[in-house]
């Protein structure tokens, strides 16, 4: 009694195995083409241009040699016109319409303040800290189509933003975040999977210092009394009628606003989340508590 | 990797680790040491009350549910249109995207920028009547009646030479998807 072939084996394996393609196909290694320019022995880590003698005795060409060829450092001119680009804030943009398209699908709850922990987690907006990312700009693109009531915090907004988001009946908010606060706030899971104490937030570096102490840009250092003031100037500024907040049913939600220091609603600077036995750890120690309170 | 510039990493033979370049805004927390008695540890409370406000800022693994407020008033306010129940008399189906919008998309050329297409995904059944259906509807909207498109039936998608974007999304609403 013969078992199956080698033939019949093969064809039982074809009908399992994916579509071949460009992509899963691999050449035998006698076929695989070798770098450009270089024969069998110039294919290591220094392109055959370091001899053991040159390292033992010191006489090595300058950092980022290139064998005579114009180095990549002084290839291109520095320009005057992007000094500082590397100091200089970002405010990647979020419009009004992808605002209010993320609430009409549920992606946003509008009935809980929305900062950009929110806005990050629907991962339909992104930002990174690292490439000098501070936070969210909410940019007038949709305006006129904006019908949401929110309790909305962002880091820059224009003047007309901020009159539709209140004409609306909601409140908007301009408050700054550190490179350290935002890092934990745009990936909120893994900064809690660190274990390290949620940052304390500090104060707007000075040359914004200002923009977030203003009440016309609804700043989170200004005086409560006088955003009061500011929002009736911009209704009468911009011609619409002003809702009542204090008739509003959801009058607390929309007023709700973090510390100076407070990073996360309703979390403290200081405390430590623990995701795998869902517990907050908090300092007990008195010297600690005023220090993150401070 | 073949290195034709000599570099700090160059000098010692093992292989560079360009991914290095990393800033960190954390401290680097150390590793597991064993708990000494002798040291003073900061007093600790720990509260599972307070884990539910945890809960509420951790993001969720799937697309929250379309509120009932959109199902029932659309268009929203920001044009959202929901998809209509799925007939089977039509010999295709578009599906949505899993935040509920239409798969229909702008594709660009690179490195020149210059050359758009609209794609079209998601679509199941009897995708090459569902490509000309499409052509018919997009001939009277193109300048010289031609609709140049190109159907990759594996990956389940139709791209259409040139900016459609919006007679593309008129055309899949109409018909229900």
């Amino acid at each position: 009694m013969s078992g199956p072939k080698s033939t019949d084996l093969a064809l039982q394996l074809l009908r399992k195995l994916p579509r071949i393609g460009i992509g899963n196909l691999k050449p035998l290694p006698q076929f695989k083409s070798k770098p450009y320019g270089r024969g069998p022995r110039n294919t290591g880590i220094d392109g055959g241009r370091n001899y053991p003698e040159q390292q033992k005795k010191g006489s090595q060409p300058p950092m980022g040699f290139e064998g005579g060829s114009s180095p990549y450092y002084t290839r291109h001119p520095v320009q005057w016109y992007y000094r500082d680009h590397h100091l200089k804030r970002q405010y990647p943009p979020l419009s009004m319409f992808s605002l209010q398209r993320s609430i009409d699908i549920g992606l946003i709850d509008a009935s809980s303040p929305i900062d950009l922990v929110t806005l990050c987690n629907t991962q339909i907006y992104k930002i990174d800290p690292t490439q000098r990312h501070f936070g969210v700009n909410l940019t007038e693109d949709g305006l006129q189509i904006f019908k949401a009531k929110v309790n909305i915090e962002v880091q820059w907004t224009t003047e007309a933003v901020i009159a539709a988001v209140e004409r609306n009946g909601g409140t908007i908010t301009c408050a700054y975040f550190d490179p350290y606060s935002l890092a934990a706030m745009t990936d909120v899971k893994r900064f809690f999977e660190k274990g390290i104490p949620i940052p304390r937030r500090t104060l707007p570096p000075e040359n914004c210092l200002e923009f977030y102490s203003d009440p016309k840009s609804r700043g989170y250092l200004a005086d409560p009394a006088e955003v009061s003031r500011a929002r009736v100037e911009l209704a009468q500024k911009l011609g619409y009628q002003l809702p009542d907040l204090t008739k509003d049913p959801q009058y607390e939600m929309l007023t709700r606003r973090k510390d100076p220091r407070q990073v996360f609603y309703d979390l403290e600077p200081g405390w430590i989340v623990n995701l795998q036995d869902e517990v907050v750890l908090k300092p007990a120690d008195e010297e600690v508590r005023q220090y993150y309170r401070s | 990797m073949d290195l034709l510039f000599r570099t700090a990493q160059s000098r010692s033979r093992v292989s560079p680790a360009f991914g290095l370049l990393r800033r960190h805004y954390w401290p680097v927390v150390e590793e597991k040491k064993p708990v000494n008695p002798e040291h003073t540890y900061i007093p600790v409370v720990e509260s599972a009350e307070d884990f539910k406000y945890v809960q509420k800022l951790l993001p969720p693994i799937v697309a929250p549910p379309v509120p009932v407020q959109s199902l029932m008033n659309y268009p929203t306010p920001s044009g959202w249109i929901p998809a209509a129940p799925a007939n089977s008399n039509a010999p295709y189906f578009v599906g949505r995207s899993r935040i509920h919008g239409l798969p229909v998309y702008m594709e660009v050329e690179k490195p020149s920028y210059t050359k758009k297409f609209t794609k079209i995904k998601k679509v199941q059944g009897d995708i090459w009547q569902f490509e000309k259906d499409l052509i018919d509807w997009l001939r009277p909207h193109s300048f010289d009646a031609l609709v140049a498109t190109q159907v990759s039936e594996v990956n389940r998608e139709v791209r259409i030479k040139g900016d459609y974007m919006e007679h593309v999304k008129q055309f899949l609403l109409e018909r229900g998807f």
